[in-house]
């Protein structure tokens, strides 16, 4: 879908909708457009952003400074903010003197629910689940996977370094690394079941 | 009593896994349906889940299609 398309359609809904409280509003143009209108505007309408990761943006060279500068524009702009546990919070008020109610992330437990009886593994699986960007620290299955060759394992998700992990799998022959990509919701679900470990080393994130 | 319309910015399509519009959707899961009204955006199918089986309907409020693509409608979740 064309993006400037999508971005008046939003716009239009944050100017013409009839809602008392806009929440989640996400760094976007369409959320840029509508806080410096309002600026000038009696919009009594309460804004409500999110902040999900630590907020020292700068120190992590994979976001663009654009990008950074519209999150500044957009979401920390907001009326009320929510952190989405105490890192953050403690992340947001250094950073930008910011402060915060914490509400966690949520997740849908009737949906990723564990596996009662579940046919154990042959060789013990370990899954990686996120993008794959350097604070994510991917690399770090493949090195576990080099010195723990009877155990497999899976990397789910994709992004900047995805043809680098490639490259060092051909190169160094890692054969007990299996690339699973962008996995659909019902997928997701089946490798959580079935993975023995989770292996989580990102230095850099939300949730802490 | 007048229950508080809530326009979340957020995707609420079917099988998006990204970990905001994920989040999103369980808040807006969570709300008290007796209170809130919530609506959201979407691209395609929507998850009707967000609202639970029964609870609640959804309803198309805004469909928008241009030169053969998908505009995002906004969906209206009641009691």
């Amino acid at each position: 879908m064309p993006r400037k398309r999508q971005t008046a359609t939003i716009f239009r809904e944050f100017i013409l909708g009839k809602h008392e409280i806009l929440f989640y509003l996400k760094s976007s143009p369409a959320s840029k457009w509508y806080l410096r209108l309002r600026q000038n505007w009696r919009d009594h309408r309460i804004t409500v952003g999110t902040v999900e990761s630590r907020c020292d943006l700068r120190n992590e060279p994979t976001i663009a400074s654009e990008a950074i500068r519209l999150w500044e524009q957009t979401v920390l702009r907001c009326d009320h903010l929510f952190s989405n546990s105490r890192a953050v919070q403690q992340s947001l008020q250094s950073e930008y003197g910011l402060k915060s109610e914490i509400v966690p992330t949520g997740v849908d437990t009737k949906f990723f629910e564990p596996v009662r009886h579940r046919t154990p593994n042959s060789r013990l699986r370990v899954l990686f689940v996120g993008s794959l960007r350097p604070f994510k620290q991917p690399q770090l299955l493949l090195d576990a996977a080099l010195r723990f060759p009877d155990a497999d394992f899976v990397i789910a998700g994709d992004g900047p370094m995805a043809s680098q992990l490639n490259d060092r799998m051909r190169d160094q022959n890692i054969r007990n690394v299996r690339f699973a990509g962008l996995l659909a919701a019902a997928q997701l679900r089946h490798e959580y079941q079935q993975a023995d470990i989770l292996l989580f080393p990102s230095v850099w994130g939300g949730i802490s | 009593m007048k229950r508080v319309r809530i326009l979340v910015d957020s995707f609420a399509d079917k099988g998006l896994l990204n970990a905001q519009m994920t989040n999103a959707r369980e808040i807006i899961r969570r709300l008290d349906p007796e209170l809130f009204n919530v609506s959201t955006f979407c691209v395609d199918e929507p998850d009707l889940d967000i609202a639970g089986p029964t609870q609640y309907q959804a309803d198309q409020v805004a469909p928008q299609t241009a030169d053969g693509h998908h505009l995002p409608r906004i969906y209206s979740w009641k009691a």
